[in-house]
Parts: structure tokens; C-alpha cells; sequence
């Protein structure tokens, strides 16, 4: 089990820093949208709405990154491990 | 200049190339005529076509490694070796080693009456540095001209394809917008150097010549 164990850990670092890397470019790329959508609006108003839309949009990239870059390797590797061996 | 950039690229997609060719699976229609159990030393560089074992020490240097000999159509010969592959790379999470053996058994078949199987292989054979593929799964077929599409190594290969591609997208985006003026701004000022370098010659050429005499 040792080596299972080991690819856990592994597989966990390098799914984190995909995680952070996705996270965090999705939103610039969401947010660069959004100014430019409420380009016509004042600085001030811009800037709140923008940051609001933000807030919504974070809790579902949140959602749809954990089940892409978590959940979705480890039901490949189980449906592989299913299909190689149990077959 | 320009060798050593398409140098160093084709470099690295033979490299790129030869990893999938490698580690994507691939079916061959062969009739098993036997599987035997042989010690293998693996001491030297070709340790890195055989699987890594799991439970055991990293530096056993020989264990017994089970093989299926096989034929294919044309009368060729073909062996595999078969191995698990455990948590490790490649990820075929291979664990049913022995109940591959059995079944490999169970296809033995001879000339007058054969059965023809397809074995799902990983890897390379070669017969100079004795390295053989790995099998993951053999499956009964009807004749040895049943022929297969690859559906994983297409979506594979394709999934890959697209990640490269929205990578490099952004890199050359990226490219553009940030290092570009960067490295222009750093030329013109090195032409600024260069120009300043050459007027600041020309004066000393001209003192030296106003004191020569000239």
C-alpha cells in the first residue's frame, strides 16, 4: 500500500497546483470580461459590480475545479483500475 | 542559430513521441503457443523498460518475471513479458499479473487448431537490448484479421493536444504583451549605447589627430 499511498501524495501536490493555477487565471480571464462588459459605466459603479459578479463567480469555479481537477482523476483511475483488472 | 532551435525542438518531440509510442496501448492479434517463468537480471540501463517492483526492495537487481510467447499471423514471433504495473507509471494500475498468466494459459492453442487472441501491450520490443511489452489484457477474437480503432489513444492523444494548444496559446499572448517591448526597449538602448560609444569615438579620434598634428 505504500505505493498507493505515495501516489496519493503525489497526485494531490501536483492536483493543487494545477487547482491554484486554474483558479486563479479563470478569475482574471472572468474579470477582464466583466470590465470590459461594464466599460461604460463610472469607476465607482463599475468597480462594485464587477466585484459582486465576482463573488458569485467564485463559489461556482470553486465547485466545477474541484470536481474537474479532483474528482475526475480519481474516477478514471478507479473506472482503469474496474476495466484492467475486473474486466 | 536557427539549427539549434529546430534542433533542440525536434529533440524534444522525438522525445515527446517516442514517451506515447511507448506508454499507449496497443493490440496485437497473436495465437499463444506457451508462457514460461525466467530470472531476470536487471542491472544495467534497460532496467527502465521493466516494472518497477512494488513491495520489494528498489535495488533487487533479479527477480522472476513471467512471460507469453506468442505468434502472429504472418508466423512471426512475439513475446511479452507480463508484469504488474502497480500505482507507478505507466498508470494501467495492473494488478491481475497472475490471473493474466492463467488466462494466457487458457488460450494456448496449436497450429492445426488455432485460437486467436488480441493482447492489449505497452511498450517495445527489442530484441538487441531484450526488452519486451508489457500485457495488460488478452481477449479472444474470432480471426487474425479482426482489426481495432484505438478509441483511448484517440482521446489520449487528443485531450493532449488540446492542452498544448491552450498553453501555447497563452504563452504567445503572453509573449506578445509583456517580453516583446521589453526586448525592444532593450535594443533601442542598446543601439542608444552603441550610437554613444561611436560619437564618443569619433571626438577621440579627432583629439588625437588635432594633437598629431593634423
Amino acid at each position: 500500500m505504500a505505493g498507493f499511498a505515495r501516489l496519493l501524495i503525489i497526485a494531490f501536490v501536483l492536483l493543487t497546483v494545477l487547482y491554484f493555477a486554474l483558479y486563479f487565471h479563470l478569475r482574471a480571464n472572468r474579470r477582464d470580461r466583466l470590465l470590459a462588459e461594464y466599460e461604460s459605466m463610472g469607476a465607482e459603479a463599475q468597480e462594485t459590480k464587477v466585484s459582486q459578479e465576482l463573488v458569485a463567480y467564485e463559489s461556482r469555479l470553486r465547485r466545477g475545479l474541484i470536481l474537474g481537477v479532483y474528482i475526475l482523476p480519481f474516477v478514471a483511475m478507479v473506472a482503469t483500475i474496474y476495466f484492467t483488472n475486473f474486466h | 542559430m536557427a539549427y539549434v532551435k529546430w534542433g533542440f525542438w525536434g529533440t524534444f518531440w522525438l522525445l515527446v513521441f517516442a514517451v506515447f509510442h511507448y506508454t499507449l496501448p496497443q493490440n496485437d492479434i497473436v495465437r499463444i503457443v506457451n508462457t514460461y517463468e525466467e530470472r531476470q537480471e536487471l542491472n544495467d540501463w534497460t532496467r527502465m523498460f521493466w516494472s518497477s517492483p512494488d513491495a520489494q526492495s528498489a535495488e533487487l537487481t533479479n527477480r522472476d518475471v513471467q512471460f507469453i510467447q506468442g505468434v502472429k499471423p504472418d508466423g512471426e514471433a512475439m513475446v511479452y513479458r507480463n508484469e504488474d504495473t502497480g500505482w507507478g507509471w505507466p498508470f494501467y494500475f495492473k494488478f491481475d499479473t497472475a490471473n493474466l498468466y492463467t488466462e494466457a494459459n487458457d488460450a494456448i492453442s496449436t497450429k492445426d487448431a488455432p485460437e486467436w487472441v488480441a493482447v492489449r501491450h505497452y511498450g517495445w520490443r527489442n530484441e538487441f537490448l531484450s526488452i519486451f511489452p508489457n500485457a495488460v489484457r488478452i481477449r479472444v477474437v474470432e480471426g487474425p484479421d479482426v482489426s481495432f480503432i484505438p478509441w483511448m489513444n484517440i482521446i489520449i492523444l487528443t485531450i493532449f493536444a488540446a492542452i498544448f494548444w491552450s498553453i501555447r496559446v497563452r504563452w504567445v499572448r503572453f509573449r506578445r504583451a509583456r517580453i516583446d517591448p521589453v526586448i525592444e526597449d532593450v535594443g533601442d538602448s542598446l543601439a542608444d549605447a552603441g550610437d554613444s560609444i561611436a560619437e564618443s569615438r569619433g571626438r577621440l579620434r579627432g583629439w588625437i589627430d588635432r594633437m598629431r598634428g593634423k
